[in-house]
């Protein structure tokens, strides 16, 4: 279902930085964050728009970078309850917190059920801590499209942390990597054998992995396959840190944000680090150059002769070779 | 699958294209309609809650759920940091003409004085009248047909600038 609203964006910008208020509100504070909830429902409904919202480089001087916190895994494996207690952690710290919740949406309804917030009752008036939930909207990555942007707006009212929880994920949705500065890996004792944590894909990327529910079983075994199979032939190379929790006893927790603390200390000062942020920055250029370009090729596609798509449908001309027409005369555009 | 949603404009800057810090005053959007489903106060019973949820999910919204026992500071800091279109009230134990207008006044205390809220559970009729009064934009008694409360959401969202 979808309905229409208006936004007046550029005094949407003003309300972010706090230069105005929302109108009727005179705390600043919640006024900032009534205008970032809706600049992230403008931003999840139309990411081609989220320029005329983030492009404003006044930004960019008013707050110091937030450390951005992935947290992914199995559905089922904790994920939220984890996030709850990390938020409790940092605030215990001084930190205030942004969270940001992915569920999945429907394939059939394109409607969702969001519930993550559920765990995370205690920290509903806590003015340092903003949850918000989306919608995964058909992105098949763990985010939504429009979460980066979300991390970005957020960015601007200064949170020292953001955590962004995916979807409950398999194996190779591995978005969160390039996204999260840190990305914490959630498993299970007993969530797979060796040949499991052998398999390519998001077990070979988190920074840091956590073996939550160890109080149902033993999480040795795990934590000795994982050390195996992740730590880095390079030296110089981070070590994923290897941790067991329990979210329902709260252990480890404190272990997890310090190990959260060390992994940004490490990529901030050492070369390595530097490379890997580069790398983290051009694959963001890339993930916005196709949502940028996206709806130009699918015009493109629309525009296609029907002949042609009769063709392709019978198997006797390749759809690579309409694609590869279509992407000469873009470039030939940029060029 | 979720389609690609175009944006009009209503006030068209001059190049067409919004390139950075151009200013856009008044961006008409289309949206997928987000709802809150709450229950206030001292009330376990959330089967009906529930069942909103999921029929809601189903008509094409993103329904946020926020578990039990809520206060009414809860509800209005969640429904205005969600940025929802709706705030649906689920409450059985009697608590209604005092607990519904106290989420209405804390929504408007934090920014979320445009957010129309609506009610159900078991609600009697000759409370009906002061419900509305005080703000609710609808009430939902027991035996309400679930497409009456889409019918009558879709109503309350499409009437919103």
């Amino acid at each position: 279902m979808i309905i229409q609203r208006t936004l007046d964006v550029s005094q949407l910008t003003k309300q972010l930085t706090g230069d105005s208020l929302v109108e009727g509100m005179s705390d600043a504070w919640r006024s900032r964050v009534r205008a970032l909830s809706r600049a992230i429902t403008f931003l999840e409904n139309d990411p081609l728009l989220a320029m005329s919202v983030l492009g404003n480089a006044q930004f960019e001087t008013i707050a110091p970078p937030s450390r951005v916190i992935g947290l992914t895994g199995l559905p089922g494996s904790g994920k939220s309850s984890l996030t709850n207690l990390m938020v409790r952690s940092l605030r215990k710290a001084g930190k205030t917190v942004a969270v940001l919740a992915v569920d999945p949406s429907s394939p059939l309804s394109g409607g969702a059920v969001l519930g993550d917030r559920v765990r995370m009752q205690e920290h509903f008036r806590d003015p340092g801590v903003f949850i918000r939930s989306m919608g995964s909207r058909g992105a098949l990555g763990g985010v939504a499209r429009s979460t980066r942007g979300a991390v970005r707006l957020a960015g601007i009212l200064g949170f020292d942390a953001i955590i962004v929880e995916t979807v409950g994920i398999g194996q190779s949705e591995s978005e969160i990597v390039e996204l999260a500065d840190t990305t914490v890996l959630v498993l299970m004792p007993n969530s797979g054998d060796e040949v499991q944590l052998m398999k390519a894909g998001v077990l070979q990327l988190a920074d840091i992995y956590v073996i939550n529910k160890s109080d149902l079983a033993s999480p040795a075994r795990m934590m000795n396959e994982l050390h195996e199979n992740t730590a880095p032939s390079d030296p110089e190379a981070w070590c994923p840190a290897i941790l067991p929790t329990s979210a329902t006893n709260e252990e480890g927790i404190d272990k997890l944000v310090a190990a959260i603390q060390s992994h940004a200390a490490y990529e901030q000062t050492h070369p390595k680090g530097l490379e890997v942020r580069k790398q983290r920055a051009i694959k963001e250029i890339l993930r916005a150059l196709h949502n940028v370009i996206e709806p130009d090729f699918l015009q493109a596609i629309e525009k296609v002769p029907a002949e042609q798509l009769n063709e392709v449908v019978a198997g006797k001309r390749p759809a690579l070779a309409i694609a590869y027409e279509l992407a000469q005369k873009f470039t030939r555009k940029i060029n | 699958m979720i389609k690609y949603l175009k944006t009009s404009m209503t006030s068209e800057p001059s190049g067409g294209d919004p390139g950075p810090g151009i200013t856009i005053a008044g961006v008409r959007f289309s949206k997928v309609p987000r709802v809150l489903i709450a229950k206030p106060g001292l009330d376990g019973h959330d089967r009906g809650a529930k069942y909103i949820a999921k029929a809601l999910r189903d008509a094409g919204m993103e329904v946020i759920y926020t578990g039990i026992r809520q206060s009414p500071d809860d509800i209005a800091i969640t429904a205005v940091q969600e940025d929802v279109d709706v705030v649906g009230l689920s409450l059985l134990s009697g608590a209604h003409t005092a607990l519904f207008p106290r989420v209405i006044a804390s929504l408007k205390k934090q920014g979320g004085g445009d957010i129309p809220v609506i009610g159900g559970g078991i609600i009697p009729e000759e409370d009906v009248p002061d419900l509305l009064k005080a703000g609710v934009g609808a009430i939902f008694t027991p035996g309400t047909r679930i497409e009456d409360v889409i019918a009558e959401i879709k109503r309350l969202l499409e009437k919103q600038p």
